[in-house]
């Protein structure tokens, strides 16, 4: 379905979602600044990965 | 506000709508013209995922707990990133099996066992029946408080239950959705476009509520936040009380986990896709519906919270309400409507497959009283049990949503069919990745997941409406303390779903791996998996039939299951496929087999289509065994012609060393030639002379004595030469077979010289030439060698040098003196040299540089060479140089004999 890079670069999003959406990276972004930042660290996190993910998914072929 | 009966119109209005859009989509569908063949569409049907949980559940538990609701978005969010992994291959197994649900999948995986896709479809529809009543509880509410009824369910003007009305009308739109051919196997094109229609609805009426909850009714999201940490809320954006970082972990996990396995999502992401390359767009595009249809959540759970509005589960249309914005109301109402119609539309149509094709129809094949391998039509029977599914599901969730789900969460009832959908995954994802997965182990995985989830959360839930004594909560299953349910083995302080997904999928995967490690595969088990596991390796299987069954019986198979029409439209593309139409007495092949099993399968389910066709076929079936051995056997031809090649490689490389030995031979054969032919003609030259001399003897008796005596003298040296040559070649012959006996001892080298100088004294005079003795060694100069030898190698020396030294002034200097440690012996003449350009060939047997002399020397052309061996024999080397003499410096080498050498050779 697709070739060598794109599988790479599919799977180190995939481990970079892990990490940003699991401990030890939310309890940190729990407790920064007095709290309250959780969710919108989540929602750019999100944000990121899709774009990254688009990017692989929907970009031309490198040579 | 409205009246009630224009909330009734807007709501059968929005369901005509729906219906148009998939009737349209049938109909062109029909026409060949696939309306859904785009990557959009299918990312769209996908978000089914999306249901009234997320529409008003998010929002309700987001209102009590915060972020709590959000992994179950980013557990998908993760999975997608595996769809060209996992969901690629499901899809390809699928479509090249035609698979219609995950059961049939689970069935056909473990060896088409009926029992599994039994098993599996009791889960589904254990899962499958709380999350309808959750999408029933959310209708009836939000219908409810559109009608103006009293929140909690009242009695609606028709003095009906609102949710049974509800449940009735989902039922008979379903049937009408999903089932409404008598062809079974057709897909749900019309389906999957109204679907797809909706998840735009949905997400267009949430963020619309959220625009205006965030930017109407607040200035934005800060002033939101600020107002709910002056409220002190604060909290609701930390972390959400009492959840521990394991159970946001575990959450994801079940989330990202189900979106392969929940019966909906199966059916529109694999049963209905048209294009696997739709995939790459889904890998982002449906992440990004579920970021966005998420990014309000929040602020509308604040401002719900804020609010103060005491039903958190309407809270997206009680803000509206609240705000004097009815028609906002109305446009979230429909979106509510449309979330929770695409969730049971495609679920009760996937779930009653299920039911139909891996429940009722393998029990019903197998009751011979009803004799249904001989009834005609059966597909008409196969369509009448799914649209009784239908209903029977919806008024069990009904039932359930009266009984239990009144008093739980939206989420709360969601989750817990998660968790129970979960227990197909193990077996799904090792049975498509892990060849050895087996029945056993698939079977008591899912049975005992399963119950582990009923223990560990049904059964409180029960205990809480004192259905079961709740006293078990706190004294354990059999008064053992470490049984609690809801803190099994004393793991405590987790959510009550993360607890519970923790043990059930820990005991389901430790069962999967253990029963396929402990039992053995029956060989249609290990062929399905070897099928499934490398599907992408093997495109097509071998398909060997020698069966004598005629094409009409299975023709009429194939009509008794799909219909007459279809069942024709399958013999047309199978012409064009072949180029030739079949004759209906020829006899079916192959092919023609599989493709009839096919179709039945996307009617039926693969277990019972098995079964259906092989009590057609008759005569010699080639089952699961035997294609099994023919693999076996193709194995080993390749594993034959493997060894083969290797065989023909070491052949070859024998041959190539048989070639060079060969080569080697020859050469030894050429150059044993010369020697002979060398050694004959210098035999010859002094056999010629001699006899030449002799006959002049004989034929001048009278010969004065003067000249008698010359000729008597010659004959007498040509004789020595002759002796001379013999015992050279048989000295060499004998070195180089290695015959020679060599005397080995401690050899002085200044005794040796001696020893060679004193035998040559005669030759010296003879050719009136002096002999120096040059450098001597301090002490003994010892070697290890054969003394007579090396005297012979020294003799040999001065003999060649007296003869190239000018006569009467030939000068030769012998020395001996040590170099590293080796003793070097030097003879040195004042002869005319040795050229550059003979150095290395003048050791060669019968090599002589005479082109210098004027004379044939007197030599054998022997007397080098045989240096050369005796030197070569002990370790050393032999060369020739220029000398101090201004002629040629010959000089060989021995390893010196050290004393400590010596004293341990004594």
């Amino acid at each position: 379905m697709i070739e060598g890079r794109r599988r790479n670069y599919l799977f180190a999003i995939l481990i970079l979602a892990l990490l940003l959406f699991n401990a030890p990276l939310v309890i940190v972004m729990d407790e920064i600044g007095g709290g309250g930042f959780l969710p919108a660290y989540l929602f750019i996190g999100w944000a990121v990965v899709i774009l990254l993910a688009a990017l692989t998914m929907q970009g031309r072929t490198k040579r | 506000m409205f009246s009630p009966w224009f909330i009734v119109f807007v709501s059968a209005a929005y369901l005509a709508v729906l219906f148009v859009i998939a009737s349209y989509g049938d109909k062109r569908a029909r026409e060949g013209r696939q309306l859904i063949n785009h990557p959009l569409i299918y990312t769209l049907s996908m978000a089914v995922y999306c249901t009234s949980w997320t529409f008003y559940g998010s929002v309700g538990l987001a209102s009590q707990s915060g972020i709590a609701f959000l992994p179950i978005y980013l557990g998908p969010t993760l999975a997608a990133l595996l769809f060209p992994f996992v969901l690629h291959k499901i899809l390809r197994i699928a479509k090249t099996y035609s698979i219609t649900s995950i059961a049939d999948f689970l069935a056909a995986r473990y060896g088409k066992s009926t029992v599994l896709g039994g098993v599996a479809t009791l889960v589904a529809m254990i899962a499958g029946i709380p999350y309808i009543a959750l999408q029933l509880k959310a209708l009836s509410a939000s219908a409810d408080l559109m009608l103006g009824l009293d929140n909690g369910g009242g009695l609606a003007p028709f003095g009906v239950d609102t949710a049974l009305i509800i449940a009735i009308t989902m039922a008979i739109f379903s049937i009408l959705f999903g089932t409404r051919h008598i062809d079974a196997t057709e897909t749900h094109q019309g389906m999957v476009l109204a679907v797809a229609f909706e998840s735009i609805i949905k997400l267009t009426a949430f963020i619309a509520v959220g625009v205006f909850v965030t930017f109407y009714l607040y200035d934005g999201l800060a002033s939101i936040t600020a107002a709910t940490r002056a409220a002190g809320h604060g909290d609701l954006l930390l972390m959400p009380e009492g959840w521990q970082y394991l159970d946001w972990f575990l959450m994801v996990l079940l989330a990202a986990s189900v979106i392969f396995v929940l019966p909906r999502q199966f059916h529109v992401a694999v049963i209905e896709n048209v294009d696997e390359a739709h995939l790459k767009t889904a890998t982002w595009a449906f992440p990004t519906y579920l970021l966005l249809i998420n990014i309000f959540v929040i602020p509308i759970a604040l401002a719900g919270r804020l609010g103060g509005i005491e039903d958190s589960d309407l809270i997206v249309l009680f803000l509206p309400l609240d705000a004097d914005a009815p028609w906002l109301a109305l446009m979230v109402y429909i979106g509510g409507l449309s979330a929770a119609t695409a969730m049971i539309i495609v679920t009760s149509v996937a779930l009653s497959t299920m039911i139909s094709n891996d429940l009722v129809m393998p029990v019903l094949l197998r009751v011979e009283a009803l004799q249904l391998t001989r009834r005609t039509h059966l597909s008409r029977l196969v369509i009448y049990i799914r649209r009784a599914s239908i209903l029977l599901l919806l008024l069990l969730a009904y039932v359930f949503f009266h009984a239990i789900g009144a008093g739980y969460g939206l989420v709360s009832i969601g989750l817990i069919a998660f968790a129970a959908v979960a227990q197909l995954v193990p077996a799904l994802i090792l049975g498509i990745f892990w060849r050895d997965a087996n029945l056993v182990g698939a079977l008591s995985g899912i049975t005992a997941g399963i119950s582990v989830w009923g223990l560990t959360l049904i059964v409180p839930a029960l205990a809480a409406t004192r259905v079961v004594d709740p006293a078990i909560l706190v004294h354990g299953f059999f008064g053992i303390e470490l049984l609690r349910p809801e803190a099994l083995f004393g793991l405590s302080g987790l959510q009550p779903v993360s607890h519970a997904l923790f043990w059930s999928i820990a005991a389901n995967i430790l069962l999967l791996v253990a029963g396929s490690l402990v039992f053995q595969q029956d060989n249609l088990q290990r062929l399905q998996a070897l099928l499934f596991v490398n599907i992408f390796e093997r495109e097509g299987t071998t398909r060997i039939w020698r069966g004598d069954t005629k094409v009409a019986e299975l023709f009429d198979l194939l009509v008794r299951f799909v219909g007459r029409e279809p069942a024709e439209r399958v013999m047309v593309l199978d012409a064009i496929t072949r180029g030739r139409p079949l004759e209906m007495a020829a006899r079916a092949d192959a092919d023609f087999v599989q493709l009839v099993e096919r179709h039945v399968a996307r009617a039926i389910g693969a277990a019972s289509a098995r079964a259906m066709v092989a009590s057609v076929v008759r005569g010699e079936v080639i089952g699961p065994d035997d294609i099994l051995e023919i693999l076996d056997e193709a194995s080993q031809v390749i594993e034959y012609s493997h060894q083969l090649e290797e065989r023909s490689r070491a052949l070859e490389e024998a041959g190539a060393e048989l070639e060079r030995i060969n080569e080697r031979l020859r050469q030894l054969d050429r150059m044993k030639d010369d020697f002979l032919a060398t050694v004959s003609h210098e035999l010859r030259t002094p056999l010629t002379s001699i006899r030449s001399f002799s006959e002049i003897l004989i034929d001048n008796p009278d010969l004065p004595v003067d000249e008698r005596q010359e000729f008597l003298g010659i004959l007498v040296r040509e004789s020595e030469r002759l002796t001379r040559l013999i015992n050279n070649v048989l000295d060499l012959s004998k070195i180089e077979s290695g015959s020679m006996d060599w005397v080995v001892s401690d050899v002085d080298l200044d005794e040796v010289i001696d020893q060679a100088i004193g035998a040559t004294r005669g030759m010296a005079s003879e050719l009136s030439a002096v002999v120096e003795r040059g450098a001597k060694a301090a002490g003994p100069a010892l070697v290890r060698g054969d003394y007579d030898r090396l005297v012979q190698v020294v003799v040999n020396l001065l003999g060649n040098a007296f003869k190239f030294t000018p006569p009467g002034e030939g000068r030769v200097r012998v020395g001996v003196a040590a170099d590293g440690a080796d003793w070097v012996v030097t003879v040195d003449d004042n002869g005319p040299g040795v050229g550059p350009q003979h150095r290395a060939q003048i050791f060669e047997k019968f090599f002589q540089a005479n082109e210098s002399l004027k004379d044939r020397p007197k030599g054998t052309g022997l007397g080098l060479a045989i240096c050369h061996q005796i030197v070569d024999h002990f370790g050393g080397e032999i060369w020739v140089e220029g000398g101090d003499l201004g002629g040629a410096r010959f000089a060989f080498r021995l390893p010196a004999l050290v004393e400590e050498e010596r004293q341990a050779a004594e």
